[in-house]
């Protein structure tokens, strides 16, 4: 019910919002916080930090332009239906194999081998022609059409993008009280008695990437008809670090964390530029994103909800006094 | 309940930021002021505003209002930061963008803003007004193929190179410069045995250095800043010393300052480029003058983005004074007052466009000589006037060797 | 399975012949050869570092055993998997609180009873199965901590982590329960409630605990096994074992080695 109280509102801002407010601040941050939603997801549940989650995003995004329409003449068009739960699927099993990869590894050791794998596709895009069309990558690729236009006209991407955001908060709440989502609390917690308890570590781990593969795919299939291309600078370091940026001032301890850390990031990496010197303004970027870890070390969503318990128990008090 | 807020803090900021009033005149300026190229990026930013206050900062009393926004090299990040400068900042022209996969990115958006007018900045890769071009991207300037003119013919005629390998990063500005290395090579009787194609960023060349055949004449080597320097090193450590020749972006003041122990092998060895920084016509000893006149901290010479850019909005203030800066038609008016402008580039050649927008220029063939003092400069040696972007050749036959690519020119 | 009820009738519960488990150059047990009956209760008491967990932990497959051979219920297990000898019925407690901190007890619970009863299969349907839901809620009763069912488990006491531990090994029935010393850091009030716990088990359940509370050592067990150095010391009757001369010098003399 409460979803409801935030949907309704964000349903009803394209009335009020031009379209560059619509796709460039509220698309984009919806995009990129169901990206960071799928590093939050694994953070929060699974207790390892993924640096590889633009990666699976690129998975997906790279599978709808191989599958689909491109300009640059390289891959294999298939019909949507099957391209789509392609992009999906090939995103689970790339999170499913990293996974597996990274079983044994967590804390520090989870965050080398999933940046290596990262950088790894990073250069990998950029040398291959086959597939990934090297360093230029695709361009062209249209979102299915809708109508007179596409699906990736202001309008039409931001429901998708809302819809597909809400969908994957959804999911990831339904999925941590499943046995398998319990399952991967329980290797976060006390991976050891887990496997005492007859189940394998192995599985949760390796479900718990493939579904963040999901959520991270979703959103890499978005980004790329927002882009309308895909290229190896979708899955470089640039990302990586936004990516992180965003889980981190979002907060991990709620699954909406990844879309308010989304939307202070991109409010801030569009307009910092005219509130100072351009010499400067990644600097301002640097101190703001600083000012809130130091003031938020769990995320703004955390310091908004304490914020306002404290202002509900102060009012609380007022009255019984 | 804070997403209620977030809302209406946005709405709020929206309202705040609405285009610019009508007396001004919104002019784009998409450069990278992040990572590596940030100084490059700064230049270009130079030359737009010394093309603004040429024109006295306003247009048929209009005032010109930039806005300048940064993008990283990525296409993705042109494209936001011009969708953000047309739909934010109502800006109905746009200066930019600086590399390669970031022209070919604006080009294709360039379509769904029909009454947008992106005029580009100094990316120079070939397909962005060769195949497939948009009505409203215009270059007043060369692409890395037409960057190179005058360099394969001066190399096989002049200095009598035969064979020639090819070392360069691999990615769309230099399979262009290639292209006009070769086609000129090739075409004067010369072969291009082997190719290597090496990653940006690469630090370890061993592979390529020993691989290289060792019965060719030079090495054209079209690799940037450090990567060449890298290359360069390995390459005399390893004891060769067979000649080279620079791209346009090869022989710039990282490689000739470097006191690495490449330097005596440099000396001699020819590049292109469309910009010399101390060439010494008129037109361009006063607008280097002009240059360190407004910008005291700036580079030491024009380089080629501030060359390029000011050539850009030097075109869209022309284009504006002879609309009176009226841009209400969607600028239909501005645009086919473009298609036809000639005007005296700061090199002193005339700039036109050719059918596709893309500029007919001069460019030059220098040569690295060692200076008075000791240290590495350059030598203009050669000017090649009227390059059009094919090189000469007729247009059919150039378009149907096909798109520019690791195997397109090839002459082994 | 009638051969394994065979078993049951005539073979030991547990039974090790020989087994070890060394670190490099250091034996942390050596040389162990005990058996226990079915529904024996055995206690094994030892000072600090006398190997008592190390046995415990190559009973149950965590260590590999360094030599020896585990026959449970005269099957040979040396070799056998954790997940293969908790489906043969033997299960543990830690001595140190090990649970899903981040989970309530319901699901905590839950997984022990879907775990042990088909291993990674019984986690990936979707939902919880409501035959599990009630096993687990039967085990909180018999664990006693029925009204904590949906606290988290970082809110429980010590001592209702420790009811919750035996409820998660009386999962699925056991056959065989090592537990490591269920009332170390319990208050003197909870210690009686736990030895009735104790005594409550399953009359069948053979029952293997380690423990330095002699009162609770000795209520509730009725032989016992004494390790020192990580090689048996005495085994027998409590007052056989007290009587022991080693076993007196040791727990009486306080001295920790020869």
């Amino acid at each position: 019910m409460k979803y409801l109280l935030i949907l309704i509102p964000m349903a009803l801002l394209p009335l009020v919002l031009n379209d560059f407010w619509l796709s460039q601040v509220l698309t984009r941050a919806l995009i990129m916080g169901t990206i960071a939603l799928s590093l939050s997801f694994l953070a929060t549940y699974l207790g390892v930090v993924s640096f590889a989650q633009v990666t699976l995003a690129g998975v997906a995004g790279y599978a709808i332009a191989y599958f689909g329409p491109n300009t640059v003449g390289v891959g294999v068009p298939l019909p949507l239906i099957v391209t789509i739960p392609l992009a999906l699927i090939l995103a689970m099993a790339a999170g499913a194999m990293m996974g597996y990869i990274a079983r044994r590894s967590r804390g520090i050791y989870a965050i080398m081998i999933t940046l290596a794998i990262g950088v790894a596709f990073f250069y990998f895009t950029r040398q291959n022609y086959v597939l990934f069309n090297g360093f230029t990558g695709f361009s062209g690729v249209i979102a299915p059409a809708l109508g007179e236009g596409n699906w990736g006209d202001p309008k039409p991407l931001y429901f998708l993008s809302l819809i597909v955001a809400a969908i994957c908060v959804g999911l990831v709440q339904g999925f941590v009280r499943s046995p398998l989502g319990l399952a991967v609390q329980a290797v976060r917690d006390a991976p050891g008695r887990l496997l005492a308890l007859g189940i394998p570590t192995t599985l949760p781990i390796v479900a718990a990437f493939a579904f963040s593969g999901l959520i991270a795919g979703s959103g890499g299939i978005l980004n790329v008809w927002f882009q309308e291309r895909v290229s190896s600078f979708s899955v470089g370091f640039g990302p990586i670090i936004d990516i992180l940026i965003i889980s981190v001032i979002g907060g991990l301890r709620h699954p909406t964390g990844a879309f308010v850390g989304a939307i202070v990031y991109v409010v801030l990496d569009i307009f910092a530029i005219d509130l100072i010197d351009r010499d400067r303004f990644n600097l301002l970027i640097g101190i703001v994103l600083l000012l809130i870890i130091v003031a938020a070390p769990n995320g703004l969503t955390q310091l908004i909800t304490d914020g306002a318990k404290k202002l509900r128990g102060g009012a609380a008090k007022s009255r019984t006094t | 309940m804070k997403h209620l807020k977030i809302a209406v803090s946005a709405i709020a900021l929206s309202a705040a930021a609405m285009p610019a009033s009508s007396e001004e005149i919104t002019i784009g300026v998409i450069s990278i002021l992040e990572g590596a190229f940030a100084a490059l990026g700064q230049d270009g930013i130079r030359g737009v505003e010394m093309a603004v206050a040429d024109a006295g900062g306003s247009v048929a009393g209009n005032e010109i209002n930039l806005v300048v926004v940064s993008s990283d090299a990525s296409p993705d990040s042109a494209v936001a930061a011009a969708r953000r400068l047309i739909e934010q900042d109502g800006a109905k022209i746009i200066v930019g963008p600086l590399s390669g996969s970031e022209g070919l990115a604006l080009r294709d958006l360039s379509r769904s803003y029909p009454d947008v007018t992106i005029i580009n900045g100094s990316s120079g890769a070939q397909d962005t007004t060769l195949r497939d071009p948009s009505p409203n991207f215009y270059r007043f300037g060369g692409d890395g193929a037409q960057w190179m003119a005058g360099v394969g013919t001066y190399a096989h005629d002049t200095l009598g190179y035969e064979k020639v390998a090819v070392v360069a990063e691999d990615y769309s500005f230099p399979y262009t410069q290639v292209l006009g290395f070769m086609s000129e090579f090739c075409a004067a009787g010369g072969t291009v045995p082997e190719k290597f194609w090496t990653p940006i960023g690469n630090a370890d060349y061993s592979s390529v250095v020993y691989s290289i055949p060792q019965d060719v004449d030079a090495i054209f080597v079209a690799l940037g800043g450090s990567d060449a320097v890298s290359f360069l090193t390995q390459y005399q450590q390893a004891g060769f010393s067979t000649p080279i020749i620079g791209g346009s972006i090869t022989i710039d003041q990282t490689v000739l300052s470097s006191d690495a122990s490449f330097r005596d092998m440099l000396i001699g060895a020819p590049a292109g480029t469309p910009t010399v920084s101390d060439y010494d016509s008129p037109e361009w000893v006063a607008f280097a003058a002009a240059y360190a006149e407004a910008y005291p901290d700036g580079l030491g010479a024009p380089s080629i983005f501030a060359h390029h850019y000011y050539m850009g909005a030097q075109a869209a203030m022309l284009g504006l004074e002879a609309v009176g800066g009226d841009l209400s038609d969607g600028g239909a008016a501005f645009r086919a007052v473009l298609d036809d402008l000639e005007f005296i580039q700061p090199t002193g050649g005339t700039m036109r466009l050719d059918e596709n927008r893309n500029g007919i220029v001069d460019n030059f063939v220098i040569e690295v000589v060692e200076l008075d003092d000791g240290s590495l400069g350059t030598r203009a040696i050669q000017v090649v006037k009227d390059v059009n972007q094919t090189l000469g050749q007729d247009l059919e036959t150039f378009l149907a060797a096909g798109p520019v690519s690791r195997d397109n020119p090839s002459c082994p | 399975m009638p051969l394994s009820d065979a078993h049951n009738t005539t073979a030991n519960a547990l039974e090790t012949q020989g087994i070890g488990k060394r670190f490099g150059g250091f034996w942390a047990v050596k040389d162990v050869t005990f058996s226990v009956k079915p529904g024996e209760r055995r206690a094994i008491l030892g000072p600090n570092g006398a190997g008592k967990t190390s046995l415990f932990n190559i009973l149950t497959g965590d260590y590999k055993a360094s030599a020896g051979s585990i026959r449970l219920f005269g099957e040979d297990v040396t070799k056998q998997s954790i997940p293969k000898r908790i489906n043969r019925g033997l299960r543990r407690t830690y001595q140190h609180a090990y649970l899903f901190d981040g989970l309530s007890v319901r699901d905590t619970l839950f997984l022990a009873v879907a775990g042990i009863r088909g291993g990674w299969r019984q986690v990936l349907p979707v939902r919880l199965s409501d035959p599990r839901r009630a096993e687990a809620e039967r085990l909180a009763e018999v664990a006693g901590i029925t009204q904590f069912l949906d606290r988290m488990v970082s809110d429980l006491s010590h001592g209702q982590r420790r009811q919750l531990e035996i409820g998660i090994a009386l999962a699925e029935d056991p056959k065989v329960l090592l537990l490591d010393e269920p009332a170390a850091g319990l208050s003197p009030a909870e210690r009686p409630q736990l030895s009735k716990l104790l005594l409550s088990l399953p009359k069948e359940v053979t029952v293997i605990l380690i423990e330095h509370d002699m009162d609770i050592a000795f209520q509730t067990s009725e032989s016992v096994t004494v390790l020192f150095n990580g090689e048996l010391m005495a085994e027998g009757t409590p007052d056989e074992v007290m009587a022991d001369k080693d076993v007196h010098q040791i727990y009486v003399g306080g001295a920790h080695g020869h």
